[in-house]
């Protein structure tokens, strides 16, 4: 199976997290679309990429100046791997600003490493940062600023012959036509045109007589208002104007072979270029790793070989920014599970399933090499995370069960392969008494297989026949309860909400659950009658297992 | 005079040529300056607005008019540009704006040259440019824009603006006159001369479309996505207590419209635009407009420097180029207009030659 498919990423709350981590740099983002999470094969890896994780997180934490450095330089810094690349295919040539941007480049890496070497972080990369100075010097021949790039005389003697050869046909042209025309255009005190034309109103007449009478010009065309002359080419402009075309021409083919040699050169050093963007990109991406995880006081999550999941004080940043907006509070949740099934239940609306988004986002956030939302947090690596989707987006009773079930298969299936897996209310999208049945037959799979499993019900006879670990959300607080009574008939819902107690707690002794439901009734002034009744049968029914299943 | 001594006598550094139509001799006015900036060895920094939004097919069909450049001048050009060209340039900087025509690159010519221009599209690219440009602290920044809702002009990016226009905007004189007059009028539209209400508006947040702010300085942004289909939202807003109403972008001829027939306050607040260059309003509306006592303020005003007029206009037309330029000049002044391929300068002095020598 996969690590995450999307719609789990999203269901959990993982994509948006994603999202918020914004590298400075294209290689810096490049570095992130290309990222893979660590899988349990990895765990050394893990754990040394989260300690320095850690490591960086103290030095952003302390202000160093040095890493705004950084980050000024990295928001400079382009993706130039194709260009490098294109250097290696030995077909292509490149073009003066591709050479600009490699120079361009090494100088960059220079500054960049300058500073790692400064904050001690030269064993943070795999490869370490090349200077290329040879290179540097060569990407700078004949420059006269150090960080631009100009294909100059130096590369080539011929070229600068040849360049030499144009210029002094240029000047002699710009002195012949100058010698031509500079005379006219003081006497008329106009310039010639870029065609070298001159056009004159008719109230010029002087003008116009001067210029009929020169043999520099000849009268091109008139019409009502204007005359324009233009300047005769002599045999002399002509040849020159041809030599120019000529030497032109050789000059391009030269210039093609410079940046031929200049693009050898380059890729003679390709590889290390290469190893240096990936360092860059790697510590773009740390940095924006670091600062996210100091954004949401997260902490270093510890990796265990025991399989386990343990959480204490975990938020979820999603619902916890969602509640927040509507002025609430999340209430950090402490939870443990182990190989096998752990059970979890509680009334509605009680996060249950907040808890088992909170342990998926957690564990792939610290498999993305992410610090986590939480006072502590110990997990053992999985091989992919299943998380059921049924009750975020309920269609139909029978497609929704459909649905589940046809998931389910393939989750069983690799059951065994180090899973994280989620069931938000099992099998409760058909009538209860299969689906209690259904239930207990996976949940009793799962318990032996080598995944940790966490299931949410509301059949909560699940929990006293099975042996398994069992967790449920403690609740209606007395305390609150005592305190909001009376207001809690005008207002309802919302005053019941303050009053619920998210926090989990393990169930250890059998039919020790709250009869919530009924209470809330109760206190939401429900016939007594009827609750009464109901009251009567919890007491006695002690078979069907179909309690309050909503 | 010339146009350059002009910019020189008020000390200006960046100016920004705006072409009312097509076909206006922007690019002989371009060259003109930096033939005149040759002449007095001023160094320059140029780049022209490209398209937004256009293919590239369309980009290539419409083809850019030759520059000449002088030696080391400054250009910020769309890279396909730049290396075709057969002048050898130095390559200062690759900006990262992306255009049809490949990335904007800054870059020093070695030699004197043509070249053909195309640069940024959007205005936070040519602030970004300007930035560069001064880095090489050139002597005078040029940039060319249009008067075109398709593209756009900078006259708030730089110091002065000329007006390139003439034949190609109207049919016969009169009308050409009376367009180009009107145009000046807009160019003439002042700041608020509440300071306050300047000063709010230039703070705000570029994503802002609409803002309305009321008697006591109270602002509120009016979310809308586009504000031509939503003006009966915008006049929702407004109640005596408005003050102004800032639009961020081009102000319309139904925008006005629906203010005249649906809004009962407006001879008691101010309508705020960038610059006068977004306004799009017919002359008649204006009118109508300003009857109503409507009041139209610009955040930017524009300090335009002189109009150049090109006779010619496409359909073949070639009007009386010297009467032209006098008509204009009277309906303008004091604003001095050129014909610069006869090099004549028309002002309160009468029509006489640019002066490009001493």
């Amino acid at each position: 199976m996969k690590f995450l498919n999307d719609e789990i990423s999203e269901s959990i709350g993982f994509k948006e997290i994603w999202q918020s981590i914004e590298p400075i740099s294209e290689l810096g983002i490049r570095a992130k679309k290309r990222f893979i999470p660590y899988l349990p094969k990895q765990e050394q890896e893990l754990k040394a990429e989260l300690e320095k994780l850690g490591i960086l997180i103290k030095i952003i934490k302390n202000n160093d100046s040095k890493i705004h450095k950084i980050k000024n330089l990295l928001s400079n810094v382009k993706n130039i791997y194709g260009i490098i690349n294109q250097s290696r295919t030995k077909k292509t040539i490149l073009d003066d600003v591709d050479i600009f941007e490699v120079k361009k480049i090494i100088i960059q890496s220079n500054e960049i490493k300058e500073i790692i070497q400064k904050l001690k972080l030269n064993n943070f990369f795999e490869n370490t940062f090349k200077e290329f100075p040879e290179l540097l010097s060569f990407l700078s021949l004949g420059q006269n600023n150090s960080e631009s790039f100009y294909l100059s005389d130096q590369y080539d003697k011929e070229l600068a012959l040849i360049r030499k050869k144009r210029q002094k046909l240029e000047k002699e042209l710009i002195a012949e036509k100058n010698n031509l025309t500079s005379e006219i255009e003081k006497k008329c005190n106009r310039h010639f045109s870029l065609d070298n034309e001159i056009s004159v109103s008719k109230n010029d007449q002087d003008v116009i007589e001067y210029l009929k009478k020169s043999d520099e010009v000849s009268l091109m065309s008139e019409n009502f208002a204007v005359l324009t002359f233009k300047l005769i080419e002599t045999e002399k402009i002509s040849e020159l104007k041809s030599k120019i075309t000529e030497v032109k021409k050789e000059e391009e083919i030269k210039k093609k072979l410079v940046r031929k040699k200049i693009t050898n050169e380059i890729q003679k050093y390709s590889l290390s270029l290469l190893e240096n963007l990936d360092n860059i990109a790697y510590l773009d991406f740390m940095i924006a790793r670091a600062e996210f995880s100091i954004e949401i006081s997260a902490v270093k999550p510890k990796i265990t070989s025991e399989k386990l999941i343990k959480i204490k004080n975990g938020r979820h940043l999603v619902i916890e920014n969602e509640l927040n907006k509507k002025g609430a509070e999340f209430t950090p949740i402490d939870l443990e599970l182990k190989s096998g099934s752990t059970l979890i239940t509680g009334p509605n609306m009680g996060g249950k399933t907040v808890s088992l988004k909170l342990t998926a986002l957690l564990t792939v956030m610290a498999q993305h090499s992410l610090f986590v939302p939480a006072d502590y947090f110990e997990f053992n690596l999985r091989n992919y995370i299943y998380f059921s989707l049924t009750s975020d987006d309920i269609k139909s009773g029978l497609s929704n069960f459909g649905t589940e079930i046809s998931n389910l298969k393939y989750v069983v299936a690799a059951g065994d392969d180090k899973g994280l897996i989620l069931i938000d209310e099992i099998a409760h999208g058909t009538n209860p008494a299969e689906g209690y049945a259904i239930a207990y037959g996976i949940i009793e799979k799962l318990d032996t297989m080598n995944s940790i499993s966490a299931i949410t019900t509301h059949y909560q006879r699940l929990a006293n026949k099975l042996e398994i670990t069992h967790f449920q959300v403690k609740g209606l607080d007395k305390d609150l309860l005592a305190k909001y009574h009376n207001h809690i008939r005008e207002k309802g819902i919302d005053i019941l909400n303050k009053c619920m107690d998210y926090r989990l707690e393990r169930v250890t002794s059998k039919r020790d659950f709250p009869q919530d439901a009924i209470r809330i009734a109760g206190l939401l002034g429900f016939d007594q009658e009827i609750l009464e009744t109901a009251k009567n049968i919890m007491n006695n029914d002690s078979t069907g297992g179909i309690e309050n299943n909503g | 005079m010339n146009l350059l001594r002009q910019i020189q006598g008020k000390k200006l550094k960046s100016v920004s040529i705006i072409g009312m139509a097509k076909n206006t001799g922007k690019t002989v006015t371009l060259n003109h300056l930096l033939k005149l900036a040759e002449l007095s060895e001023q160094s320059a920094a140029l780049t022209t607005i490209g398209l937004d939004g256009e293919d590239k097919d369309k980009v290539m069909d419409n083809p850019k008019p030759n520059i000449l450049l002088l030696e080391n001048t400054i250009i910020a050009n769309a890279k396909n540009l730049l290396l075709e060209s057969d002048l050898n340039f130095e390559i200062l900087a690759a900006t990262g704006i992306e255009s049809p025509l490949g990335e904007i690159i800054i870059a020093r010519n070695k030699e004197r040259g043509f070249i053909k221009l195309s640069g940024p599209s959007s205005k936070n690219d040519l602030k970004l440019i300007k930035k560069e440009f001064l880095k090489y602290n050139p002597d005078l920044i040029l940039i060319d824009g249009a008067l075109d809702r398709r593209s756009f002009s900078s006259p708030a990016l730089t110091d002065a603006t000329i007006l390139a226009t003439g034949a190609a905007v109207a049919n016969n004189i009169s009308s050409i006159v009376n367009k180009i007059s009107y145009q000046i009028e807009l160019f003439k539209i002042k700041k608020s001369r509440d300071q306050k209400i300047t000063e709010i508006i230039s703070e705000i947040s570029q994503d802002v479309k609409v803002l309305i702010i009321d008697k006591d300085y109270q602002n509120k942004s009016v979310d809308l996505k586009t504000i031509l289909n939503n003006m009966e939202e915008v006049i929702n807003h407004i109640d005596k207590d408005t003050r102004a109403v800032y639009f961020n972008g081009a102000l319309v001829n139904d925008m006005i419209n629906t203010l005249i027939n649906k809004c009962a306050f407006i001879n008691q607040f101010e309508i705020v635009v960038n610059d006068a260059t977004h306004i799009f309003i017919s002359p008649m509306l204006f009118n109508r407009f300003s009857a109503k006592k409507g009041n139209i303020r610009v955040r930017d005003e524009i300090n335009l420097l002189g109009i150049t007029i090109n006779p010619f206009s496409p359909n073949g037309n070639y009007l009386n180029p010297l009467k032209l330029l006098r008509r204009i000049s009277d309906a303008v002044a004091p604003i001095p207009c050129y014909e610069i391929v006869l090099n004549k300068k028309s002002s309160a002095k009468g029509v006489e030659d640019i002066e490009i020598f001493k």
